[in-house]
């Protein structure tokens, strides 16, 4: 029967020792031997009370190398006990602890049952702010989490604590220490809002199948011709065609978000974009320029520039102006609308108002800050590569970090990007044309379907220019302008990959405002020029 | 979704690894054999490139978290990526035919000296073909000797292009010179090479001979055409491929959705012969 070992890590004075007496206390009487290691011995001690009932045995380890596999081995063969609590020293990585516990030694004779963490609520924000690395790597390994004086803060910083807990680790059991009966094993279910959102995907993408499949059913009088194997066949490659393309460009886009997150220190970043002054703005629309990707890629730099400290607005700007005003799109504009350079300079010029609009309005709105999904770590990430690196400056080490980092980011983005691949693609390959354009030929309405078509095919920016040329006798050129600005700023693709990135209800506001700004400046501007 | 972490080995690192590493195999198999022609255009290849040798090199600096230790893991996104990895492997790439897409064509269409552009310099307008055409055919008695339609081939011959792709920027250049300056080259002699593609309501002499032009990647892919009158006992089997020979002429037809009357370039094909279909289908945009 192997037995049970039980970790409870924490702080100091965070309340281990003082769990593990009411632990202690509280459970009943038997046969069941209990073996308590202590790494660090603390203010508390485990009362002797406990210790004096034959069952319960407390073992001390001053240095930290002598818990070792032989030493459990040893501890376990002498005692043979049922369960092995081992109060953790807080400052050191559980991941250590955890590789030695599955040292193939003892792993015939142990189990990992429960992973504690003591938490002083009090003290939490700043210990997450100062220790960092070590800190949220006890917090995510943690099964359970203990919240102790939490009544000493109000309702509102408790729950804050609560969230941000939950970011860092969405497994985890968090108790308040007066709730504690019983340490058990915890089978957990992933937090109710992972849940919730996964849901509401879920039904939101069966909604837009159900929708595309029922609005191609109905349009029963054109030649669709080839059987349904051969259209998801056809579905299929233009589906990997769609990712053949993006994907060298996401990765790059994640790469230098990764550069940018590892190599370059804050205080640089903050110089290149200055405060809130025009010359931030002038700076965002600048970097637009250097950023030759595709709208995609840009939206991990702008969220890692965001949590670098530069002002919310001006990373907008950044981010709505880069797919517009980088050479690589004005060039294919030039080449898809040979002869009409006045087209691909009216789309640099209103892309650029827009997003410079739209940054601006965000931040004379003083719109709330905190919009990234983990606010928390302004100064660092969670995922592993960055907490090694820490302890590991050098060159190399930070050159692991970064494409260890990159590679993170890219799964984390790339499956927003699959979603909206998939989708955009149904729609070119099953929806007609033709409906769009038999719908009006009132003139606002034309430029909002056109709007709306940009939004749904999501379209790379750097090719955009083509798809718009086929619109071109169809519609008014006002609204196929419409077409071309939107279209790199926000689509679906887009917007799933904002989510992944920032708050919901921050990400569906900013689409709602640069839709209702493109179309007035768009509505004015066509107006004059076309 | 999350799953309780092994103790042996870190799945997510092995996830991730094998997402990465599966995706630079799709994409190198993709390149070997050539196929990688029927997903994107030609240009975006050294891109396609540089994105396998990212994904090595970032599975290579990933393998040294195999080991450590990560309690809870969300699977979720690895689902995600699992996704077109399976249907690139599985599924065959299929080529675009006269049968791929839902929507409409670009056909040959005059250019109308209403559009707000400078008629001289409108780019190749298309027009979407419906069920309920009908063809109203305006005969020009050919008023030109039949030379053949020459093009200024000079301008984008480069030594290095393939003839295939040639043939392909010839075809594409054909198709917009008939629409931008119809006037000038009816009564001419023309050829050109393309699969048959049939429109509902078509007569049995009518066709559109197409190609598909594909700017960036297979997503964008645009079939360019021209209708063809051929009166010969050929039968016209949508998606095989032809080589026509005939004189260019003016017609009209009518556009159901908006009864518009539509005038158009027409080949009126005098020799006509079936021919294999080439390697590389698609005209690639430059």
């Amino acid at each position: 029967m192997k037995t049970q070992i039980d970790i409870i890590s924490g702080f100091l004075g965070s309340g281990k020792t003082k769990f593990i007496n009411e632990f202690l206390r509280k459970k009943s009487p038997s046969k069941e031997k209990i073996v308590v290691i202590q790494c660090e011995a603390g203010e508390t001690e485990i009362e002797k009370v406990h210790l004096e009932v034959d069952d319960v045995r407390l073992l001390e380890t001053q240095a930290e190398n002598m818990l070792t596999p032989e030493y459990l081995y040893e501890c376990i063969l002498k005692y043979r006990p049922k369960r092995i609590l081992i109060e953790y020293n807080g400052m050191l990585k559980l991941e250590g602890l955890l590789n030695l516990l599955n040292h193939r030694r003892l792993r015939k004779y142990v189990f990992i049952g429960d992973v504690i963490h003591t938490l002083d609520t009090v003290t939490f924000e700043l210990f997450s702010q100062n220790i960092g690395g070590t800190f949220i790597e006890q917090i995510s390994n943690s099964d359970v989490i203990i919240l102790n004086q939490a009544e000493l803060l109000s309702e509102e910083g408790l729950h804050d604590v609560v969230s941000k807990l939950n970011r860092i680790s969405p497994f985890a059991e968090i108790m308040d220490s007066r709730d504690v009966v019983d340490i058990k094993a915890s089978t957990g279910d992933p937090k109710q809002f992972e849940k919730v959102f996964n849901i509401f995907f879920a039904l939101f993408a069966v909604f837009i199948i159900g929708y595309l499949s029922f609005s191609f059913l109905k349009n029963m009088d054109y030649n669709w011709g080839a059987p349904i194997y051969s259209k998801i066949l056809v579905l299929n490659t233009v589906f990997l065609s769609v990712l053949l393309e993006a994907f060298p460009f996401i990765l790059l886009g994640v790469f230098i978000s990764s550069v940018i997150q590892v190599l370059i220190p804050n205080d640089a970043i903050l110089k290149w974009f200055p405060n809130n002054s025009v010359l931030g703005f002038v700076a965002a629309l600048g970097a637009g320029v250097l950023f030759p990707v595709c709208d995609c890629a840009v939206i991990p730099v702008a969220a890692r520039l965001v949590k670098k400290g530069v002002p919310l607005g001006i990373a907008v700007t950044f981010m709505l102006a880069a797919p517009i005003v980088n050479p690589v799109v004005v060039i294919s504009t030039l080449y898809a609308f040979q002869g009409l350079p006045l087209v691909a300079f009216s789309r640099l010029i209103i892309g650029a108002a827009v997003a410079l609009i739209v940054g601006l309005m965000i931040t004379l709105s003083k719109w709330d800050q905190e919009v990234l999904l983990d606010p928390y770590d302004d100064f660092y990430c969670d995922c592993e590569s960055c907490l090694e690196l820490e302890s590991n400056t050098g060159f190399m080490g930070k050159i692991g970090a970064v494409f260890a980092h990159t590679g993170t980011e890219f799964i984390a983005v790339g499956r927003f990007l699959i979603i909206g691949a998939l989708i955009s693609s149904m729609v070119q390959v099953f929806i007609p044309k033709e409906i769009v354009f038999s719908l009006s030929d009132k003139p606002a309405v034309t430029l909002l379907i056109m709007m709306l078509a940009a939004f749904v095919m999501s379209i790379c920016s750097t090719s955009d220019a083509f798809i718009a040329r086929t619109f071109v006798n169809q519609m008014s050129m006002g609204s196929v302008m419409g077409f071309l600005v939107l279209g790199p700023m926000m689509d679906f693709k887009n917007f799933l990959v904002l989510t992944g990135r920032f708050k919901k209800g921050f990400v569906v506001r900013l689409t709602f405002l640069i839709g209702i700004i493109s179309f007035e400046v768009l509505w004015v501007a066509t107006q004059i020029m076309f | 979704m999350y799953i309780k972490g092994s103790k042996r080995i870190n799945i997510e690192a092995v996830l991730k690894i094998a997402v990465l590493l599966g995706f630079a195999v799709l994409f190198s198999k993709m390149i070997a054999s050539g196929e990688i022609h029927y997903y994107v255009h030609p240009r975006m290849v050294p891109y396609v490139k540089g994105g396998i040798g990212a994904m090595v090199v970032i599975a290579l600096f990933t393998t040294k978290d195999v080991f450590r230790m990560k309690q809870h893991i969300n699977i979720a996104p690895y689902l995600f990526f699992l996704m077109p990895l399976v249907t690139g492997f599985v599924l065959p790439v299929k080529v675009m035919d006269a049968t791929s897409f839902a929507t409409g064509i670009q056909l040959s269409r005059k250019a109308p000296a209403q559009v707000a552009i400078q008629p001289s310099k409108a780019p190749a307008i298309e027009v979407a073909l419906d069920s309920n055409q009908t063809f109203k055919e305006v005969t020009e008695t050919p008023s030109t000797p039949s030379t053949p339609l020459s093009l200024d081939k000079q301008s984008f011959s480069k030594t290095s292009q393939t003839v295939a792709a040639l043939e392909g920027q010839v075809f594409l250049k054909t198709v917009d010179k008939l629409s931008l300056d119809l006037d000038a080259v009816v009564g001419q002699e023309i050829e050109l090479a393309g699969f048959i593609y049939l429109e509902e309501g078509f007569e049995s002499n009518q066709f559109v001979v197409g190609r598909y032009v594909v700017t960036c990647c297979a997503a964008d892919a645009e079939m360019y055409g021209i209708l063809c009158v051929d009166d010969s006992e050929l039968d016209h089997k949508a998606n095989s491929w032809v080589r026509v020979k005939g004189i260019v002429e003016q017609t009209t037809y009518r556009r159901s959705y908006d009864d518009q009357e539509i005038e158009m370039a027409q080949i009126r094909v005098k020799e006509i012969e079936i021919i294999a279909p080439p390697k590389e289908p698609y005209i690639y945009y430059n």
